[in-house]
């Protein structure tokens, strides 16, 4: 029970330090709005044309498989800190592994062949 | 290699030879392109499936947990992949010629739908809620894609994306009910839930009650039962038909094994006469009767206003949910062999309605009441055919459908309770022959001028499959024993 009420004035020291913070720099902060200062940073250059352009899906494919692939090398680490002990039983576990890495090799190739990861 | 593991291997040979074709057809479709012309993808689907048939014949009598207690294989489980490698299987055969699946989507298409028909398959099978909920998944995501299929159609877009959001909705609430099962019991494989539930004796906490039904959310919206069913019509509507074809017939059956055994595993115990008995504690039967009726009128009431006849058969479908729930109220074994036999009468007119409903989509270009008229003088094949299937689904007297309802009615009389909801049944079934009628009326009877008998030609392929469904169809409206039997020991395993 001591440890919430220690992590509940955590979060309000937190959220009154921040925001104490922000108000003084309103207050005090000089005051001299400019065109230049008011628009959007990109920078130095002026910003031009509408910043809302369609979302190529490309992207998201290459968000995807990074996340399907590092998963899979998420797997590897546990197996890796398993199998040494496991030889001496028998060649099961590197099989089971070489099913997944096989199976997951299928995809890449068909991601390689397909182009899939090409932004032209 | 442990016998166990052995055991495990040899129970999931189907899944693993899908699993190897659909490799196969990966690795084909990526190196050697030439092979994407000639409807080479949707062929390979249809070997993948027999042989997928045979694999589930060659180990139809293995029994028990596999996979340290992932998945269970029973007679049921046999029967619902029987099912659903025969569905995936029709489903190509009829896109072989559909013209709403684009020609360089072809090979995509198999791809997913074997992916879909592996997942179905591993929905029935999972014994572990962290395996059902994966397998949903699965499910879902590429019925997301499936639906979205048509890329050039917005109302193919809208489906797809009406869908995901009520996928994205009742899959997390399920999700949120497990993770309460699991605080509650302590455990998410099913029989060790039930184990942890026997020994509270009784009492169950709300919270239970809650989880529960949150689970049956997820349930609910795979087969697309009230509350959980407002998505089912405008995807059935915006969906290529090849694809409406499979998600009428495939998920609707995964969902329902996974929830009887989900069921049946995790809240009921075996007992000696053969049926089940829920754990005390645990009243399912007046909340399933509630659900059950609602959904069936639901389905068919809103069915009788429409004039798409696709999101009519949505509806339907809606409405044939209401009528298998009906047996899920008494968990006799009368009234899951009922299940059995009428998921197999309903697997056949749903493909072959759904099918039909997509020839005259390619010829006439739209599935409104419009474009059926006359279609039964300008294919009378066709014609014939359909009327087989509809008055199968309403269920009139010498086809399959009638026979189906007789056996889920006759288990609700039978066990003396509910009576009020057979009753309902019936009357259901009444209102359905008007809308099953009204596309027979437009086929038949709303001839425009001058249109000529037997003008348009369908394929001879199509013609066999067409009567591959049909004439079973009639054959077990009257011969229904062998399958009856069939279904009798498919339970008692």
């Amino acid at each position: 029970m001591e440890n919430l009420i220690a992590l509940a004035v955590l979060f309000a020291v937190a959220l009154l330090l921040c925001g104490a913070i922000l108000a003084i720099t309103q207050i005090l902060g000089p005051k001299n709005p400019v065109p230049e200062r008011l628009g959007t940073y990109e920078c130095g250059v002026k910003p031009e044309g509408n910043p809302r352009i369609p979302f190529k899906s490309s992207f998201y494919l290459i968000a995807v498989l990074f996340l399907l692939f590092d998963v899979e090398a998420a797997f590897f680490l546990p197996w890796a800190l398993v199998y040494r002990d496991s030889i001496s039983a028998g060649p099961e576990l590197l099989w089971a592994l070489l099913v997944y890495l096989g199976l997951m090799a299928v995809g890449l190739f068909y991601i390689l062949r397909k182009k899939i990861l090409k932004l032209n | 290699m442990t016998p166990e593991l052995v055991l495990s291997l040899k129970a999931f040979l189907p899944e693993v030879l899908v699993v190897g074709f659909l490799s196969a057809l990966f690795l084909l479709d990526g190196f050697v392109p030439r092979l994407r012309e000639n409807q080479f993808p949707l062929w390979w689907v249809i070997v993948t499936c027999v042989a997928a048939l045979l694999g589930t014949h060659a180990v139809r009598g293995i029994g028990g947990e596999h996979f340290s207690g992932m998945i269970a294989t029973s007679g049921m489980t046999t029967f619902f992949r029987y099912l659903i490698f025969f569905a995936c299987g029709v489903t190509a055969f009829l896109s072989l010629s559909s013209r709403e699946i684009e020609k360089r989507g072809r090979s995509e298409f198999s791809i997913l739908i074997l992916c879909m028909t592996l997942g179905m398959t591993w929905m029935t099978l999972s014994n572990h809620f962290l395996m059902l909920y994966i397998a949903i998944e699965t499910v879902s995501i590429i019925s997301f894609v499936l639906a979205g299929f048509s890329r050039d159609s917005a109302r193919s877009n809208e489906a797809s994306f009406k869908y995901l959001v009520y996928g994205a909705v009742s899959s997390g609430i399920m999700i949120y009910g497990i993770s309460l099962v699991y605080g509650y019991t302590g455990a998410l494989n099913y029989p060790a839930i039930a184990q942890a539930l026997i020994k509270n004796n009784g009492t169950h906490p709300f919270v239970f009650y809650l989880a529960l039904f949150m689970i049956y959310a997820g349930f609910a919206y795979k087969i697309s039962s009230f509350p959980f069913h407002f998505w089912t019509p405008d995807v059935y509507e915006g969906a290529p038909t090849p694809v409406v074809t499979f998600f009428s017939v495939g998920p609707k059956a995964a969902g329902f094994g996974a929830l009887l055994h989900f069921i049946l595993a995790a809240l009921a115990q075996k007992q000696e006469t053969g049926g089940f008995a829920l754990i005390s504690g645990i009243q399912l039967g007046p909340v399933l009767a509630f659900i059950s009726a609602a959904t069936m009128i639901v389905g068919n009431l809103s069915a009788v206003a429409q004039t798409n006849v696709k999101r009519m058969m949505a509806f339907s479908s809606i409405a044939h949910v209401g009528y298998v729930l009906m047996a899920f109220v008494v968990m006799t074994p009368e009234a899951f062999t009922s299940i059995v036999f009428y998921l197999i009468a309903y697997c056949a007119m749903n493909l072959g309605a759904f099918w039909i409903i997509g020839i005259v989509a390619d010829q006439k270009r739209g599935s409104d009441l419009e474009h059926f008229k006359g279609f039964g003088w300008q294919m009378p094949l066709v014609g014939v055919c359909m009327a087989i299937f509809l008055f199968s689904l309403t269920g009139i007297p010498l086809f399959s459908g009638f026979i189906g309802k007789f056996l889920i009615f006759g288990a609700l009389i039978q066990s003396q309770s509910y009576l009020w909801l057979a009753l309902l049944g019936v009357l259901n079934s009444v209102i359905s022959l008007y809308y099953y009628a009204k596309i027979l009326r437009a086929m038949w009877l709303e001839k425009p001028e001058g249109m000529a008998l037997g003008t348009l030609h369908l394929p001879k392929s199509q013609a066999f499959g067409l009567l591959g469904l049909a004439v079973p169809t009639i054959i077990l409206g009257l011969f229904f024993s062998p399958v009856l039997e069939l279904a009798r020991q498919w339970v008692m395993q």
